[in-house]
């Protein structure tokens, strides 16, 4: 009789994914849509821009029929979004190669460096934090709220910087720049986790506290279990439910964040990328990143609301 | 005296004082006012003066942070580059609290169609990462310090404006509004007398912590080279140029950067103490 | 019924420290409970009679509370002496709790069963098959028609009634000398509040266990106690069997909450109350603390606060703090 419920627990499971994930069309429709308006907000003449400064009335204006730039900016959205489902984000200005083709061996090294940067902050982040709310008002709960609130004060350029005089000038542990072997992550990944591990340390302090003065932890201490028990038991599993809605969200400042490191350790990912392009007002990449950033930063956060679904289980039902 | 102790504010004080990481980052801050005031007068060395004698120099008596790749007293440039920060970020923060609050206020008091197409607006903000809005911010008006103001408080308006609309819809309803617009006060008049005083602590507290994070981000913007130019006394800027000498003159690194986490580290620290001291569930 | 004492609580002070200040929400209370007793412990909100519960579980980590003085002698042993992993074996064990609000007293996000297996495979060295056996045959004794099914449900998905029967079949799943019930029924309908009762009763009658019944509501004392202890401000005023009790209650206080009970059946013009409010832990009255609010006050109520005398009638022992039983008295705590 109990298997006879599985298929619907799952049958429920599948369409609150298939909601959430329909909900999600529209929000990036708009974001998508803002960021096309805003790149045309910049001053100058793409036409003119991808002409060259040197060329010739006749020839801008050919090219800005070529390109279809004096349609109305509603055909021109529509169009980009067409093509961008079939993977064309169109050619960089500074380059002239397609967009998607130079983003292509980006995405590697910045993924990379946001899940190693997020593993190393969960870890650490939790385990200050839940020591903070144990030891509540005690030097340890002292010592990890310094460290934390220190971490998220640090500016993460000048930390890279510091980390590679000390390990890599100083004490030539690692390399100075670049990705060469899965050692050089180490800095860059300290450099980028640092903020995040600090946000988690407060939250999953607050959230210990929190939890922790919930009635059934009283009735788990009134069982006889051991405050260790009752802590990894009960507190935990019950705080992670909350943590979890923050890590979707410091899932955007590691792509902020990435921008800065990779700019620091000389890291060829997307972020660096992106600097770049401002430099050179290369529009169509600046765009195509904008939309990917902001895209990714959504699909974390529908995991995020998920893995929530899985982990409460009064969402699961309802 | 015992009558004031027992007056918010004299409460709210008791609080603050117990907090003594507050109390020194409070003094911290004042401090560095001062120094973005006088700061031309208290610095030992002209900040802007050349001298190619004593170039990328370490830490001495006579330059206690050492010089810079002109020969440039990183003392005094560290000193002098107070203002810029503080003048940067207050002014960020101060526009992006006016425009939050003012949307806001509106947002909720009309809510509807507008208070809807705001908010949502406000959504795509959010699923933005802070800096790559500013930085996308930048990229369309151009590198500058000025830009850099305008990003940084753009990217601090939808927090204030949440704010302001949760207090404007939760006090919209409250008993004493409703009591107050019964008797025929104004509905300007309620807005001040009646919501900025609820709404009061938790936009000072987020008033305080968002300079924490404009410092950040103007520091990074200009490090990034889309900020301060390189001859200005930006700590952001100072970096940028240092780090390309790293390896011959840390402290070239070492002191404006220093400058940059003990400032928003002193925001950060006094805004949690306001936040503990104001928010009636904590003692 | 036997008249060895399981539980006895002698002069037991228990406080609330802060940096600020220090409240006495227990003030020298004394009380015991018997082998197979059903003792009421009866009061209005505030004074102190769930904090003697905390006392005894010694259940105040990250609470300012403190036991100050006093003992509380279980199995020969002041528990309050012992050590933090003693007083773990005694918790669930020897001595279970349940508590005002079964809904919030349970995890959210573990499965009734594994949260009943868990106190069982804390304190007997048992199989988890033969835990999840025991589990089950707990459920049913407390009368939960589907069982099975229930161990693999969450608490939300139960209504109050049923939670706080899975909470007692919890209590009771190691025998324990003693249940301390905190209110266990304020928060659940009416009807379901009645078959809490029944069900607890009937533990008491079939299995002996002494039930300490902590409740503001003297119906469900009348019903269910054979002993009663009334607190007021922190201090024990009056204990009786339940009987003396309501025929004839000494202490102005008791009388003052009996007449304050609607009864059924009984036209009442109107319902008495007692003037006044329970004094605050920082601001005791001088002299006996409920002095303010008494019919019967004298200057000397104003100054001395009253010893527990003990009284006699008909061979039955009863106490009362009150200045009022002094002249019957045959002695005092």
């Amino acid at each position: 009789m109990r298997f006879a419920s599985i298929p619907h627990r799952v049958n429920i499971m599948l369409r609150y994914f298939i909601k959430r994930v329909l909900q999600m069309i529209p929000l990036l429709i708009v974001v998508s849509f803002v960021i096309f308006m805003f790149i045309r907000m910049i001053p100058g003449d793409p036409a003119r821009l991808i002409a060259g400064f040197d060329a010739t009335y006749e020839e801008v204006e050919a090219i800005r029929r070529m390109h279809g730039l004096d349609d109305p900016l509603i055909v021109q959205y529509a169009r980009y979004m067409t093509n961008l489902l079939s993977g064309d984000m169109g050619t960089s200005l500074r380059t002239g190669r397609p967009v998607a083709e130079m983003l292509l061996p980006r995405y590697a090294p910045t993924m990379t460096l946001a899940f190693t940067s997020m593993l190393w902050a969960l870890a650490f982040g939790l385990i200050i934090g839940i020591f903070s709310a144990i030891f509540r008002g005690k030097w340890p709960d002292y010592m990890g709220m310094l460290l934390a609130v220190t971490g998220i004060s640090i500016p993460a350029f000048w930390m890279g910087l510091m980390l590679i005089q000390n390990f890599a000038v100083v004490i030539p542990i690692f390399s100075v720049i670049g990705l060469q072997n899965p050692r050089d992550y180490v800095l860059p990944s300290i450099t980028l986790g640092a903020g995040i591990m600090a946000m988690l340390a407060r939250t999953s302090r607050s959230e210990m506290v929190d939890v922790m003065s919930h009635d059934y932890i009283r009735t788990a201490r009134a069982k006889g279990l051991s405050e260790f028990e009752v802590i990894t038991r009960h507190g935990l599993r019950n705080s992670m439910v909350q943590i979890m809605t923050i890590v979707g969200l410091q899932f955007g400042f590691l792509l902020g964040g990435s921008v800065i490191v990779e700019r620091v350790f000389g890291i060829a990912g997307l972020g660096g990328l992106l600097v770049d392009s401002i430099f050179f007002r290369d529009y169509t990449v600046i765009q195509a990143q904008l939309i990917i950033f902001s895209t990714l930063f959504i699909f974390v956060n529908l995991a995020v609301d998920i893995a929530y679904g899985f982990l409460n289980p009064k969402i699961r039902y309802n | 005296m015992e009558n004031f102790k027992n007056t918010p504010f004299g409460e709210f004080l008791k609080k603050f004082l117990r907090r003594k990481t507050a109390v020194v980052a409070l003094a911290f801050i004042l401090a560095m006012f001062f120094v973005a005031i006088f700061g031309m007068q208290i610095a030992p060395y002209d900040p802007r003066e050349f001298d190619y004698g004593n170039i990328l120099q370490s830490p001495n008596a006579d330059n206690i942070f050492g010089t810079d790749e002109f020969g440039r007293d990183i003392f005094s440039r560290v000193l002098v580059g107070t203002r810029l920060t503080l003048s940067v970020s207050l002014t960020a923060v101060t526009f992006a609290m006016v425009f939050g609050t003012i949307l806001g206020l509106v947002s909720g008091y009309l809510g509807g169609i507008f208070d809807n197409i705001f908010m949502r607006i406000c959504d795509v903000m959010f699923a933005f990462p802070d800096i790559i809005l500013a930085i996308a911010i930048v990229a369309v008006l151009g590198p500058g310090l000025q830009n850099v103001i305008i990003a940084v408080a753009v990217f601090g308006v939808p927090t204030f404006a949440r704010i302001m609309r949760g207090a404007m819809l939760s006090l919209k309803q409250s008993l004493y509004v409703e009591a107050a617009r019964s008797i025929g006060v104004s509905s300007f008049r309620i807005i001040f007398v009646h919501i900025f005083p609820g709404a009061f602590s938790t936009m000072i507290v987020n008033y305080t912590m968002r300079i924490g994070t404009a410092v950040l981000a103007a520091a990074s913007l200009s490090f990034l080279g889309l900020g301060a130019s390189p001859t200005e006394e930006e700590w952001g800027a100072m970096l940028s140029i240092g780090r390309n000498y790293l390896g011959v003159a840390p402290h070239a690194v070492l002191f404006p950067g220093l400058a940059i986490l003990l400032t928003v580290l002193a925001f950060n620290l006094l805004g949690d103490g306001l936040r503990d001291a104001l928010d009636p569930k904590y003692k | 019924m036997q008249n060895e004492k399981v539980l006895e609580l002698t002069n037991l002070r228990t406080q609330f420290i802060t940096k600020d200040s220090t409240s006495t929400a227990v003030n020298g209370v004394s009380y015991h409970i018997k082998r197979g007793e059903v003792l009421g412990l009866v009061g209005e909100s505030g004074c102190g009679k769930s904090v003697t519960a905390l006392s005894i579980m010694r259940l105040f980590r990250d609470t300012p509370g403190r036991i100050t003085g006093g003992a509380v002698m279980f199995g020969g042993r002041n528990i309050t002496e012992i050590s933090e992993r003693e007083m773990a074996k005694i918790r669930g064990k020897e001595i279970a709790m349940i508590f005002q609000e079964p809904m919030s007293s349970l995890n959210p996000t573990m499965k009734i069963g594994k949260q009943l297996t868990e106190v069982i495979l804390k304190h007997r060295h048992i199989s988890v098959r033969e835990a999840k056996e025991l589990a089950l045959d707990m459920l049913r004794q407390v009368g939960i028609p589907r069982a099975e099914q229930l161990m693999n449900e969450f608490p939300h998905q139960l209504s109050g009634g049923m939670n706080q029967r899975v909470m007692i079949a919890m209590g009771m799943s190691l025998n324990p000398s003693v249940l301390i019930a905190d209110e266990p029924t304020t928060a659940l309908d009416v009807t379901i509040q009645a078959q809490i009762l029944e069900l607890m009763k009937s533990i008491n009658e079939e299995h002996g266990m002494s039930i300490l019944l902590i409740t503001h509501d003297l119906g469900v004392v009348a019903e269910m106690c054979h002993r009663v202890v009334v607190m007021y401000a922190g201090r024990v005023v009056e204990e009786a069997d339940v009987h003396s009790l309501f025929a004839k209650p000494l202490h102005p206080y008791t009388h003052g909450l009996i007449d304050s009970t609607p009864v059924i059946g009984a036209r009442i013009e109107r319902l008495k109350s007692i003037r006044g409010n329970v004094p605050s832990l920082d601001n005791m009255p001088e002299g006996c603390v409920f002095g303010p609010r008494c019919d019967s006050f004298e200057d000397r109520c104003g100054r001395e606060e009253p010893p527990v005398f003990h009284i006699e009638q008909q061979g039955v022992l009863r106490k009362c703090r009150c200045w009022t039983a002094e002249s019957q008295s045959v002695g005092k705590d």
